[in-house]
């Protein structure tokens, strides 16, 4: 019972850890908070949704759709909320994108109504069976897919001059613009991977639940920033770290504790990580930002 | 305590807003006017708590609806269960929700900016959910048969007694928040918004003035809780989520942070437009997500930071000052 729960809490917190990943880049390199980023993934859903029909479609052509359509509808994002807002004060540009993520949400709710939707997916593995422990195709999935990306990420940030080039953005933007590096250029591609991790991620969780509903973006965001908040913001291990922690909380309380109350559990988490210490577990102190 | 009135352009105003009010229902209107009326007051008090601590302290908290909720539960609560009248009621909404929002502030003093948001987000989220899932406060299906409110013997039940009763409360919650913002606790507020540094170089206790800040807004927005239950006789979750937070915060943004005047314009607007354009219902938080998106960033001072209210020349608006608190 113990290990089955401890399965299905990776398989969870496999997701949520790509989307933290995908929100602690794009926070690291604007230094801004994405609050639309859970939105952006619900809105792409939609859109891939939509324009494949209803039905039964194959896992790599809906992970293709998913990725394209929140990397499309987070550019837009990116384009309105934060380049055309890039000369204000960060109060501002917190505010507005507030704003952008309850126009997303009703935007939703007005195109594709509030009813929950159907999401079918043809899996490409067999469910698992070892050891007592019995997973879902979605769920072995979820696992396997989020540890490939995660590996795939590190490459990408560690030996490409991208990748290289993102980092030593969040270390110090000031330094790598004097360094050559094309801020710009640096930005949209930041969010356009955030936004395609995020894409990743909700295919997993739309997989393991079967449905969609217009306002569950605003509660994965929620858990995402959790999730990033309680790893440590601006680390990377730290958001694959709190990603996992959050699928454990989650997953945990919802078995062994209240069904009802695991999103409370969860926040009240996040809250406690905020006020013992708010750089996280795997952040560094940043004074000037406590 | 300067609060010359009537004689400055300010008092002028302020004494014609409370005119108007208070003769508007000498005119033979519909009675939903003065139903959406009573809401603009009990609105304007919540956004004008908010206010203190938001536009005045500078502590971008988004727990405001959580706030008003407690009061409002507290007060529905007691009168369901133990038919307890108004002004207990009031008593103990406003001591519980201020206690709590103490809690609050002395849980995030350490806080600031985008941190404090993520706080007080999850907070929100934390009381809204106690409110959906608990027994005690009627859960999913909300609080029915909350009674009208009572004041020694009178019960305010006819649609223009709630309306004098809720502009009463607006005027009460207005005149505290005036008071403290022209105290030097006040004074104190606005040096820790600007600069929280300097502040504290210049001989002010940080955190006593941040504690205060929590404690009266959430006690205000607890006191128009209890007005908002008794007025609306009936208490659900709805109402307390952070989306209305966030709303919360949209009409104080478009209202002007940091003025007396700005939330009761920033509520007129946002309560009585949306209610002009009821058949598109639909797009009513669609409206508020554009204001907060594209009319914030364009205009920060908000409607009340135009000079037609002020005597001094155009001030700085709040959110437009690039010292004191990072994001």
């Amino acid at each position: 019972m113990i290990a089955q729960q401890l399965a299905n809490s990776l398989a969870l917190g496999g997701a949520y850890a790509l989307m933290a990943l995908g929100f602690g880049l794009i926070f690291g390199v604007l230094d801004l908070i994405h609050w639309s980023y859970g939105d952006v993934m619900i809105a792409g859903a939609y859109v891939t949704l939509t324009l494949m029909g209803s039905g039964t479609h194959s896992f790599l052509l809906l992970l293709g759709g998913m990725v394209v359509a929140t990397t499309l509808v987070g550019m837009v994002v990116e384009r309105l909320n934060f380049h055309a807002l890039r000369d204000k004060p960060h109060m501002v540009i917190l505010i507005a994108s507030l704003g952008v993520a309850m126009v997303i949400q009703n935007a939703i709710l007005i195109i594709w109504g509030p009813a929950r939707r159907r999401f079918l997916v043809d899996m490409p593995l067999p469910p698992l069976k070892v050891l007592g422990i019995s997973l879902s195709a979605s769920r072995v999935l979820s696992i396997v897919l989020s540890v490939v990306v995660m590996v795939g990420l590190d490459a990408l940030l560690r030996r490409t001059r991208l990748g290289m080039s993102i980092r030593a953005t969040i270390l110090d933007r000031d330094a790598a613009i004097l360094m050559g590096i094309n801020r710009r250029f640096i930005m949209v591609s930041t969010f356009a991977l955030g936004s395609a991790l995020s894409g990743v991620a909700m295919l997993l969780l739309a997989s393991m639940y079967g449905v969609i509903f217009p306002l569950e973006g605003n509660f994965i965001g929620l858990m995402v920033f959790a999730a990033v908040i309680i790893g440590g913001l601006g680390s990377i291990p730290g958001a694959v770290l709190g990603g996992v922690i959050i699928g454990f909380s989650q997953t945990l309380s919802a078995a062994y504790v209240s069904l009802t109350y695991k999103d409370a559990i969860t926040m009240t988490l996040l809250a406690l990580a905020l006020v013992v210490k708010p750089s996280g577990i795997l952040g560094k102190p940043q004074e000037e930002n406590i | 305590m300067r609060l010359s009135l009537p004689s400055s352009r300010l008092g002028r105003v302020w004494l014609a807003l409370l005119a108007v009010a208070l003769a508007l229902p000498a005119l033979s209107l519909p009675s939903f006017v003065f139903r959406l009326g009573a809401l603009i007051f009990i609105y304007g008090s919540v956004v004008s708590s908010f206010n203190l601590l938001t536009g005045y302290c500078g502590l971008l908290s988004v727990a405001h609806a959580g706030f008003f909720g407690i009061g409002a539960y507290t007060s529905g609560i007691m009168s369901v269960r133990w038919h307890t009248g108004f002004l207990t009621g009031m008593a103990a909404g406003t001591a519980l929700t201020g206690l709590l929002s103490l809690l609050v502030g002395f849980a995030t003093v350490r806080l600031r900016g985008r941190y404090l948001i993520m706080a007080t987000l999850g907070i929100n989220e934390v009381i809204n959910l106690v409110m959906f899932n608990s027994e005690f406060t009627g859960g999913p299906n909300g609080l029915p048969g909350v009674a009208p409110p009572d004041l020694f013997g009178y019960v305010f039940s006819s649609t223009t007694s709630l309306y004098y009763l809720n502009l009463a409360g607006l005027a009460l919650v207005t005149a505290i928040v005036a008071l403290v913002v022209h105290s030097p606790l006040g004074r104190a507020m606005v040096a820790l918004r600007e600069d929280d540094l300097a502040a504290e170089a210049i001989g002010i206790d940080t955190v006593r003035t941040k504690l205060l800040a929590f404690t009266l807004a959430g006690a205000l927005a607890g006191m128009a809780g209890v007005f908002y239950a008794h007025n609306n006789l009936f208490v659900s979750y709805q109402t307390f989520t952070t989306d209305e937070s966030f709303i919360l915060l949209a009409m104080l943004v478009i209202g002007g942070l940091g003025t007396l005047i700005g939330p009761i314009i920033g509520v007129i607007l946002m309560v009585a437009l949306p209610e002009a354009l009821r058949g598109a219902a639909l797009y009513r938080y669609l409206l508020y997500g554009l204001v907060l998106a594209v009319v914030a960033p364009q205009w920060p001072a908000g409607l009340g930071g135009m000079r037609l209210w002020t005597r001094r020349r155009k001030a700085v608006p709040v959110l437009d000052r690039q010292g004191g608190q990072p994001a």
